[in-house]
């Protein structure tokens, strides 16, 4: 995976913001997944820019973050949710 | 047949179910019928789900404790060693088979505390693996694995003039302006040396399952039961063991992701019951303040849990007295 990559949610995935938190339920699997502050922020971005390198553009405006380290973190989350069936290839 | 009430259902069985408390409705919603023993005949069952239970070792034959199978008039679930239970599609219907040398205290212990939980969870917004009481103030529940003290914890708190809501499963009923709980059946179920520790003397005790040795209490003087449907205050989380008392509030979506774990789910593959389910543990997580307990599990140790959960609650109602 590359900051290249377009993510979305897929159909078969319900979201909930709780807060500043955001909980996904894999509706196929029926497993659960939370996401912090940041994670949510990560989610609420996609939704609006399914590119990962807009999302990440944005995230390193909004955060003190080394740009290695977020882009790190970033494509670590979006393999992680990709592995789950919480997000998926868009386009 | 007999009619009985559990949790705001009406059932109806061919054998008698004594722990249940009698009822002037007899309009049954389910109907249970206890047929004769026989070894499972089907093959090739496709199981979509399975419950594992933390066993020892020395115990870990490697076979689930239940299994979870659809058929075109309903649902499977088989206890391995233990009984078949078939479920109709609508939830109305329950037929067990039990295998050859199985007591009927068993298929009891089955149907109202595995399988009656996971009908109610078609017909109920929530029903959660959790033990409850009812305080001054509202009911407080404990949800938690098993083995992590929810029966041992509701126990001494009825005996501190509370009254039982629930050992095990706990419905829970979105109203007009809260969250409501509903009365399961009388008694609990716990470990012989609980039962030694906190029973009355004379306190009744009787068999469980043949498989376990704990002991079912459902003493009315010492274990006083909840008369009807009252008020959620607060959900505790029974937490991973720790040598000093703690009570932290959890995050609306920690709660959420509590309360799925905890929830009873009869098919995991439903999605529109899952999306349905989602919104519903989603709003009472918003709505319900959620903690984690942790604490020591020494018997010594249960009065000062419950000063603090005590102290958690008048702290709650201090900041927000409505």
């Amino acid at each position: 995976m590359t900051l290249n990559d377009s993510l979305r949610i897929p159909d078969s995935v319900a979201t909930r913001t709780m807060g500043s938190e955001t909980v996904l339920l894999n509706l196929e699997t029926g497993t659960y997944f939370g996401l912090d502050t940041v994670g949510s922020r990560f989610i609420e971005l996609l939704e609006s820019n399914d590119k990962l390198s807009v999302v990440y553009s944005r995230m390193l405006e909004e955060y003190d973050v080394e740009p290695d380290t977020l882009k790190a973190d970033l494509l670590r989350l979006s393999q992680e949710m990709c592995s789950r069936g919480l997000l998926e290839p868009a386009g | 047949m007999h009619t009985y009430c559990i949790c705001g259902l009406t059932i109806a069985s061919n054998i008698p179910l004594p722990e249940l408390g009698p009822t002037t409705n007899f309009d049954a919603e389910c109907r249970f019928w206890l047929n004769p023993p026989a070894y499972p005949s089907e093959r090739d069952i496709d199981w979509f789900h399975e419950w594992q239970i933390e066993r020892t070792d020395e115990e870990d034959s490697g076979e689930p404790w239940a299994r979870f199978a659809r058929r075109e008039d309903g649902y499977l679930v088989r206890f391995p060693s233990c009984a078949d239970f078939s479920v109709s599609l609508d939830v109305s219907e329950v037929r067990c088979v039990p295998l050859p040398d199985v007591p009927e205290v068993t298929v009891r212990h089955l149907l109202l505390d595995q399988v009656l939980p996971l009908i109610l969870s078609r017909r109920e917004r929530i029903v959660l693996h959790a033990s409850a009481v009812s305080t001054k103030s509202g009911v407080i529940a404990f949800a938690g694995r098993s083995g992590r003290g929810k029966s041992t914890l509701a126990m001494a708190f009825a005996q501190q003039e509370c009254a039982l809501v629930s050992d095990d499963c706990l419905v829970l009923r979105r109203g007009e302006r809260n969250w409501t709980a509903l009365p399961s059946y009388p008694g609990v179920r716990v470990w012989q040396s609980t039962a030694d520790e906190l029973a009355h003397d004379d306190a009744n005790t009787a068999d469980v399952a043949h498989y376990t040795d704990k002991r079912r209490i459902a003493d009315l003087q010492g274990l006083p039961f909840a008369a009807g449907p009252e008020p959620l205050l607060a959900l505790f989380v029974l937490a991973d063991e720790q040598p000093t008392i703690s009570v932290q509030r959890l995050t609306a979506a920690k709660a959420l992701m509590a309360w799925a774990e905890f929830a009873y789910n009869l098919d995991i593959t439903d999605a529109a019951f899952l999306r349905a389910h989602f919104e519903s543990v989603g709003q009472l997580a918003a709505e319900v303040p959620a903690h984690a307990l942790y604490y020591p599990r020494e018997f010594s140790s249960l009065e000062a849990v419950r000063v603090a959960i005590r102290n958690c609650l008048e702290e709650m109602n201090t900041n927000d007295p409505e």
